[in-house]
């Protein structure tokens, strides 16, 4: 179910793991051929499903897989244009998927606000977080969680690889409302089988423990389980929970993590102002508060990198979020826990 | 410009010509960058540097200088390329564009590069910080100019069109549009994504005065266009400058393919010898 091997090898460079466990090339292309495999599976079998783009298109190759061309809309570098467009389609029973870079969520935010989601109308969003990369600080989305989750009612998930995309999309279309799916940009390594069990809402325990609680998704989830091999090493059994739905959130799995572990540490590739940091702690708060800690993007703007392994090595160092950040925070929660002599 | 000086164009030739290669040295290095549309603008943001606006790359805040938005903001390697020349930084900076922790980010950072007037990057939003800017210079008794350089795809944001309206009712005629209509997009034509044909028209329509640059990438009509702007009073201007996508790297031109991506080491060697400077050494 899950292909998660401790052996220590998360340890190694993201450059040499990567190298390992054979994911060759720019993964967000390989990512994007999958997520298009899966639409137009989707869309071939429910006639209801269209697609909006501003630019960046959705490849010819729907048209070639039979789907008339009237089902693929091009706005043109109009984003608010779009999505008000997709709204009235969805209004009249199609089902509008717009994908686009993450960071344009927000240039169309009222927008959405006002104009799909108070009506929760059927419109998806699947949108890539790039993630580091050379566009630089205004090409980075690491506030749309944020942004996104105070909008009442609407789905937010992000898959945590390739295995989970493909089964969130897929859930995530069959879904009815508004439904913003995060994909991620970057290569992240294969950590499930097939047969996972993948539920919307519903957390997903990938490994056992009772010391701390890891709570992640997406890009930070592989992190949390080298983070997690680091503290095994140390005697330190850390849980660690793939929140792969931000909302409505899995509050039950958080309050038995807290029961049960007493510390918690959660970690995204988002700000920890809004994200899912702040989505836990007010679960935590008004349930079973515990010591917690959160690591994420700190208040700050991003910057340009090399668009390769080695650039984003640099920035997810300079604004922690890596498998050490998660492991101090870890360490600094449960040394919380014991001085504070809780459980 | 009545005569036209010679000397004067031949030298903002050789620089463009200067800047076009650093423009894809600087992306080769970096590995991604745009470098489509950089070569499409930098005859005409050589000129605005050379010719036609007052700056100081000693003191970049001067108060009276004239202002320069760079809506299109993915194109900032043409931008750059001009500051450090100015010498607005020293120039091995454009050797560590999109690195970590360079002053040359990705996309235009105000706060980073001394020189750089705004940060752009998200498309059709220049326009209207352009707008605020030159209210700014009327309520303070000043007389800078403020251009602002769109793309064409790019004013295919609603929010061109609020600012352009905007403007034409204030009559803001310290401000000057220059649209590069090189035709192309990442999604290929203008006119196949969404038309913007007649495109001189609707700028006339939301009240601008439009002057209509034939060839937007030679050096004596951009000079003309430039001067002739900055004489027109009662209303904001829009220079529509007609240019070519890639120009001046023979197999690049007119090709959306080169829109976003750096050139590979062999087309580098072929667009090397086309833009042959005696001497040149990325340092
Ligand atoms: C709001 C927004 N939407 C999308 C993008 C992504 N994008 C970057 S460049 C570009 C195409 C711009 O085309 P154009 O304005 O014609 O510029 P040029 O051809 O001169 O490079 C797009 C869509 C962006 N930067 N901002």
């Amino acid at each position: 179910m899950v292909k998660y091997v401790r052996d220590g090898a998360w340890r190694e460079s993201s450059e040499e793991f990567f190298k390992k466990i054979g994911f060759a090339g720019p993964a967000r292309y390989y990512t994007r051929q999958l997520m298009n495999q899966t639409l137009l599976k989707l869309a071939k079998a429910d006639p209801r499903i269209c697609f909006v783009s501003a630019e960046g298109s959705p490849p010819e190759s729907y048209e070639a897989a039979g789907i008339h061309r009237y089902r693929v809309m091009g706005f043109g570098i109009a984003e608010a244009n779009t999505v008000l467009a997709a709204s009235g389609l969805a209004k009249e029973g199609l089902i509008p998927v717009y994908s686009t870079m993450s960071w344009l969520l927000g240039r169309s935010y009222n927008n959405i606000f006002q104009s799909i989601c108070t009506d929760n109308l059927n419109v998806k969003f699947l949108m890539s977080a790039r993630g580091w990369a050379g566009g630089g600080g205004s090409h980075h989305e690491i506030n749309d969680i944020a942004f996104m989750r105070c909008i009442p009612q609407i789905l937010i998930m992000a898959p945590a690889d390739t295995v989970e995309l493909v089964k969130m999309i897929t859930a995530g279309l069959k879904y009815h409302g508004a439904t913003f799916i995060r994909i991620f940009g970057q290569p992240v390594p294969n950590l499930f089988e097939e047969d996972y069990p993948f539920q919307m809402g519903k957390a997903f325990t990938i490994r056992k423990g009772n010391d701390v609680t890891i709570i992640s998704f997406g890009t930070e989830l592989w992190r949390s389980l080298v983070a997690s091999d680091i503290l095994a090493k140390e005697g330190v059994e850390a849980r660690v929970i793939n929140m792969n739905t931000i909302k409505p959130i899995d509050e039950d799995a958080i309050i038995k993590a807290a029961e049960e572990t007493g510390a918690i540490v959660t970690a995204e590739d988002h700000s920890v102002i809004g994200g899912l940091g702040e989505a836990v702690a007010h679960v935590l708060v008004k349930n079973q508060p515990v010591p917690m800690d959160m690591v994420g993007v700190r208040d700050r703007y991003s910057q340009s990198t090399y668009d390769k392994q080695g650039g984003w090595a640099i920035l997810e160092k300079a604004y922690n979020l890596t498998a050490d950040d998660i492991v101090a925070a870890s360490q600094k929660t449960i040394n919380r826990k014991k001085t504070k002599n809780i459980k | 410009m009545s005569i036209i000086n010679k000397a004067l164009i031949g030298d903002l030739e050789a620089k463009a010509k200067l800047f076009r290669r650093e423009i894809l040295e600087m992306i080769l290095k970096a590995g991604t960058g745009h470098p489509g549309g950089s070569l499409s603008a930098i005859d005409i943001i050589t000129a605005l540097y050379y010719y036609k606006m007052k700056v100081d790359p000693k003191n970049p805040k001067w108060p009276d200088r004239d202002r320069f938005v760079l809506s299109k903001g993915h194109v900032c390697p043409a931008l750059y390329a001009v500051l450090a020349e100015k010498g607005f930084f020293p120039k091995e900076a454009l050797w560590t564009l999109r690195q970590p922790g360079s002053i040359l980010q990705g996309h235009p950072d105000m706060r980073k590069t001394p020189g750089v007037e705004m940060s752009t990057g998200s498309l059709g939003q220049g326009l209207s910080v352009a707008v605020g800017m030159a209210l700014a210079g009327r309520l303070d008794k000043k007389d800078y100019k403020v251009f602002c350089m769109m793309g064409d795809g790019e004013i295919q944001e609603g929010n061109i069109w609020e600012g352009a309206m905007f403007a034409a009712h204030k009559k803001l005629d310290n401000l000057v549009g220059i649209l590069d209509r090189n035709r192309l997009q990442i999604d290929g034509s203008t006119e196949d994504v969404m038309a913007l044909e007649p495109v001189a028209d609707k700028w006339k329509a939301f009240g601008w005065e439009v002057l209509e640059l034939k060839d937007g990438n030679d050096m004596i009509q951009v000079v003309d266009a430039l001067d002739k702007a900055t004489q027109i009073k009662g209303k904001p201007i829009i220079i529509i400058a007609d240019t070519i996508k890639s120009k001046g790297v023979s197999f690049m031109e007119n090709k959306a393919e080169f829109h976003g991506r750096a050139l590979r080491p062999d087309e580098m060697e072929k667009a090397r010898k086309e833009l042959d400077i005696p001497g040149f050494k990325v340092s």
